[in-house]
């Protein structure tokens, strides 16, 4: 179930929810969601488990805590969101394009202890199977970008880059 | 005086100018810093996204480091960064089986935590701690334009480590009026950015960009002012695109906090790198 699993990983209870909406009305992506922050914990509430994992709502949170600000019963959508995300990116339940975006970043934690921004973008404009017009839109800001200096493809990384791993794999499997 | 910081990936990489601006700008103010050592990356939003406890033991090793070095006060410019390392510094603080269990992990790779540093931003720092009336006795030259703070999201929310009112917030203005300049109202101060969804979800991400600027320009701002290298990079970068794509022109210029700081205090391009912001060129038109 989800909602003992959401009590787990992030220590939030949907079901304090009593359907305001505020989250919803907050939410500046609402617009783009299939169901607004108010009706995934509705849908959390009475066991739509799949529907909720399978929506597009949860990689549309941005983590901008505004639903988090004014609930008025003490529950974070964001929290929710993040626990959503760590419980379908397991099932791996989850868009293309999105799945490379955390694959990539988690491998740069991993092996550089940082993220290393320059060489982040380019492996993404690579890999991430974007459209013909997004790759344009991309390549056209980074030559500009290039232009400007502002992207290196120096490797910056930390001298025990092994404690990161080692708490990687303590977390690993147990906390999702 | 002195601080230390917590740089975070961003402003060792593309965003660097906010790094040396706002190292800079202190310096002049009398304020040194010095970086902790051998930090990690914060996890932004995608290591919370991927495994939530993980990303909570990346900030407390940091704080780790930062307590058995013997510091006091970590200034993260960031607000991401901010974010992650103040709420992990707070759930430790109040939530003793949550520092239980991070000194359980930590404690595999020789660290532990016990809640004694504090994570401020550095506006927070520089207004209460510095000090408003302090800095503006330094100021050396008036910018006397109509400029938009734009506050975002991660240090005014959530309530836990937020440095203040996310629904009426006031730092970015008072830095303004320390400069001389008149701060703009407008409806999207705080309204998110889209942050990283400008890679993974762009169409989305380019519609708040459109709106917040949109929103700066309809209150007459002649440039906007940032806090947060993500809210920064969406704001300076995606101008042309949101020209192209929504037939409108919303070129203003945007630079860091710092960097208008900074030019009051009578710095360089060289110790501001305002030439490293893409709309550089329409500020030249603007403080000439």
């Amino acid at each position: 179930m989800l909602v003992e699993e959401i009590k787990k990983i992030a220590d939030e209870n949907p079901l304090a929810c009593f359907q305001c909406g505020n989250c919803t009305g907050s939410c500046p992506l609402e617009f783009a969601m299939d169901y607004g922050p108010r009706k995934i914990i509705h849908m959390i509430q009475i066991g739509l488990d799949e529907e909720v994992l399978k929506s597009n709502t949860i990689w549309l949170c941005s983590s901008c805590y505004t639903c988090t600000y004014r609930c008025p019963r003490k529950v974070s959508f964001t929290r929710i969101a993040y626990a959503l995300k760590n419980i379908a990116l397991k099932k791996n339940i989850v868009p293309r394009n999105v799945k490379v975006f955390y694959e990539t970043f988690l491998r740069h934690v991993l092996e550089y202890g940082r993220l290393n921004e320059g060489i982040f973008v380019n492996e993404l404009v690579l890999k991430a199977g974007k459209s013909f017009r997004e790759v344009i839109r991309d390549v056209n800001l980074g030559i500009r970008l290039w232009r400007k200096g502002k992207i290196s493809m120096k490797i910056s990384k930390i001298k025990r880059v092994e404690d990161i791993k080692k708490l990687y794999e303590l977390v690993e499997g147990k906390e999702v | 005086m002195k601080v230390a910081i917590y740089p975070g990936c961003s402003l060792e990489g593309m965003e660097n100018s906010y790094l040396v601006s706002l190292i800079n700008t202190f310096k002049t103010l009398g304020i040194d810093i010095e970086e902790i050592e051998d930090w990690n990356c914060c996890g932004a939003t995608a290591i919370p996204s991927i495994n939530l406890m993980f990303s909570y033991l990346l900030s407390a090793r940091v704080l780790s480091i930062a307590e058995e070095s013997g510091i006091n006060t970590i200034i993260a410019p960031c607000s991401e960064c901010y974010n992650r390392l103040a709420y992990v510094n707070y759930k430790i603080r109040n939530d003793i089986k949550f520092k239980e269990k991070i000194n359980d992990y930590l404690k595999n790779i020789g660290l532990k935590y016990d809640g004694s540093v504090s994570v401020k931003h550095p506006l927070e720092f520089l207004i209460k701690d510095y000090g408003i009336e302090k800095l503006k006795g330094k100021i050396k030259k008036k910018i006397d334009r109509k400029i938009a703070g734009y506050y975002g999201c991660l240090f005014v929310r959530p309530r836990e480590i937020a440095i203040e009112s996310a629904e009426n917030p006031k730092t970015l203005d008072e830095i303004i009026k320390a400069v001389g300049g008149t701060p703009v109202e407008y409806d999207y101060k705080t309204k998110c950015c889209g942050a990283s969804l400008i890679i993974t979800k762009s169409d989305a991400a380019l519609k708040l960009i459109r709106d917040i600027l949109k929103s700066c320009i309809d209150a007459s701002a002649e440039m906007i002012i940032t806090a947060c290298p993500l809210c920064h990079s969406n704001l300076d970068m995606q101008q042309e695109t949101i020209s192209i794509t929504y037939r409108e022109d919303l070129r203003i210029p945007v630079l860091y906090f710092t960097q208008l700081l900074g030019i009051s205090l009578g710095l360089n391009d060289e110790e501001l790198l305002l030439s490293k912001n893409l709309t550089y060129e329409l500020l030249e038109e603007v403080i000439k």
